[in-house]
């Protein structure tokens, strides 16, 4: 009795570890627990477990070393049964697969591009390729140094648009948040956006720095390394026209002109005379 | 908000589960090598490989994560299986605690996070300064009595390879593979439980501690450093990404950031919990104040051996 308790509790909680990590995967929740590198392997651990969970069921000679031999280790197996697959579920059903305002008020704001080396530029274009042709430029690979770039002359001039930002109908420049981050140190990518109208979508959260009035706000994306346990906050501070009766973390789009002043010596980016209107979230809510 | 904690728990689950998420795969592709260790390893296969000389073997044992890489959460079962198998537990601790760090795949991504901030100089350090504290903790255990470095059962496993599901060697290739799930099986149900509560201290910290509450810490090499450690201790992080992290420590000297790449993947919460599974509680607490000590002593040393910079990088 206690190896066919043992036996099914085993394959119990394999065969729940593994539809949760299956359907994580799936229903294309994971995109905001999992840097894309690490999605696939999830997926695979999923698969692992629920053959192991199926293998424990119809193998014949299983003998564990785990294996209860009296009925105080089958309240043990049932209470370590328990304590895997509790927390799991619990977790599984608890979660929005987003943070809250307290946890992004806990980290540290990213507000310098440096503090986020593991981002990647957004691409800039060849004179051949159409500037707006991407909808997400941070999702797109950065150029290769192109080794004819050198033997561009006054005949044969460089891009007026070197980097790859579309236009929405209204004419505004689409970027992400953390565009605006590398803008402010590249001083190509900066001409780019500087004093034009641009629009950005992010979480709305008051500014934590530089607000002596409490007029201020940051639009927040939050940036993944690994995964959402180590995502950090990006933020970019904007100046609103009016000031917006939204709540924290509200996702919102933002449109204004983009500056880039200098503060304590150092340029930092900043949107003046922001219209923030509430928007739905954006497919991917994270960067990578 | 604005406190130094706050605790959420919908927040509280979704960083849980994301570090379930990540760290499961891990821990069963090390628990499955662990299975097949005990199945297709013969006992006498270590004692063959490893010089017979426990210093010289340590010295080896420290290499071995660069032939058999594993993460931080996948060499705990596997040590354990290669202690079964022969491998003195002496050298089975200087793999473990240099395996996550010492290892090619390791090396490629700190160099990547580090580009533009010495990324050469870091990936040596790295390696190097893990390398030697997990042989000098290594030639340390090996002069403790076992009885005072591992769990009863483990050190039955060790007399007993029999009380292990199948001693390995015996039996067909079918009946070896149904002892290795069941060893598999049983490795990650064991580890799993302490990596569950190890994931849930890990995501408690992660949600709700104001991490700017540390940051004045950063003013003072010797307080950045214990700081860093500390806060690689409670982030949990994957010693194949954790370099990604820690680069963004912009305003922390360099002598912490290299702290936080060695002590992290060597103790973190979740790992203390795994190290539980096989070590006495003593001597894990004795591991952890030692290694601490050990690795911030060590890197504070290299500040001044190779004047490394004291301002943010």
């Amino acid at each position: 009795m206690n190896s066919i308790l043992h036996r099914f509790l085993t394959a119990g909680v394999l065969i729940v570890w593994g539809t949760v990590l299956c359907a994580m995967y799936f229903t294309g929740r994971i995109t905001a627990y999992l840097h894309p590198t690490f999605q696939p392997f999830a997926l695979t651990a999923g698969c692992a477990l629920v053959v192991f969970s199926v293998l424990v069921l119809v193998a014949p000679e299983i003998e564990s070393s785990c294996a209860p031999s009296s009925k105080r280790s089958s309240i043990r197996g049932v209470l370590l049964a328990l304590v895997l697959v509790g927390p799991l579920l619990i977790a599984f059903s608890n979660s929005q697969d987003s943070f809250g305002a307290s946890t992004i008020s806990n980290r540290t704001y990213v507000q310098d591009i440096s503090q986020l080396p593991a981002a990647q530029p957004p691409a800039q274009v060849t004179p051949s390729a159409p500037a707006a042709n991407s909808s997400s430029p941070a999702a797109v690979e950065p150029a290769l140094p192109d080794d004819n770039s050198s033997s561009q002359t006054a005949d044969n001039p460089a891009p007026a648009d070197q980097y790859s930002f579309p236009k929405t109908a209204r004419g505004n420049l689409q970027a992400e948040v953390v565009d605006f981050l590398y803008a402010a140190q590249l001083p190509d990518m900066r001409a780019e956006l500087e004093n034009k109208p641009i629009e950005v979508i992010g979480q709305l959260m008051p500014a934590k720095s530089n607000n002596p009035n409490g007029d201020r706000y940051d639009v927040i994306r939050m940036f993944m390394t690994c995964c959402a346990a180590d995502a950090q906050p990006v933020a970019l501070p904007v100046v609103p026209k009016d000031k917006p009766d939204l709540r924290e973390m509200t996702w919102v789009k933002v449109t204004g002109k983009a500056t880039f002043p200098i503060v304590g010596g150092q340029r930092m980016p900043l949107i003046e005379n922001g219209v923030i209107e509430k928007t739905d979230p954006p497919q991917d809510t994270f960067l990578y | 908000m604005g406190g130094a904690f706050h605790f959420n728990f919908p927040d509280f689950s979704f960083a849980f589960l994301s570090i379930l998420l990540e760290g499961v795969p891990f821990l069963l592709l090390g628990t499955i090598i662990s299975g097949l260790i005990d199945q297709f390893l013969s006992p006498r296969w270590m004692t063959r490989l490893l010089p017979r000389n426990p210093y010289a073997g340590a010295l080896v044992s420290g290499l071995l994560g660069i032939i058999f890489p594993m993460c931080e959460c996948g060499v705990v079962p596997i040590i354990r299986r290669l202690m079964a198998k022969g491998l003195p537990p002496a050298n089975a601790i200087t793999y473990m605690l240099a395996a996550p760090v010492v290892n090619p795949i390791v090396a490629l991504s700190t160099y990547a996070a580090f580009r533009g901030q010495a990324p050469l100089d870091i990936t040596m350090l790295r390696l190097g300064v893990a390398y030697v504290v997990a042989v000098v903790v290594g030639m340390a255990v090996h002069n403790l009595p076992l009885r005072h470095v591992l769990r009863p059962q483990v050190i039955a496993d060790i007399a007993h390879p029999q009380g292990l599901a199948g001693a390995g060697g015996q039996g067909g290739i079918s009946t070896r593979l149904w002892g290795a799930l069941a060893v598999c099986v049983g490795d990650f149900l064991n580890m799993s439980v302490y990596f569950v509560f190890g994931a849930a201290a890990a995501a408690l910290f992660n949600t709700s501690v104001n991490q700017e509450v540390i940051l004045p810490l950063a003013m003072n090499d010797w307080l950045a450093t214990g700081a860093l450690m500390a806060l690689a201790a409670t982030l949990c992080l994957c010693s194949t990404t954790d370099a990604f992290i820690a680069a963004t420590f912009v305003m922390f000297p360099t002598v912490s950031k290299l702290a936080f790449l060695v002590f992290g993947p060597m103790v973190d919460l979740k790992l203390i919990l795994i190290y539980s599974a096989v070590f006495r509680k003593r001597f894990v607490v004795g591991l952890v104040i030692g290694l601490f000590v050990l690795v911030g002593l060590v890197c504070m040393r290299l500040k001044v051996l190779f004047a490394l910079s004291l301002a943010p990088s």
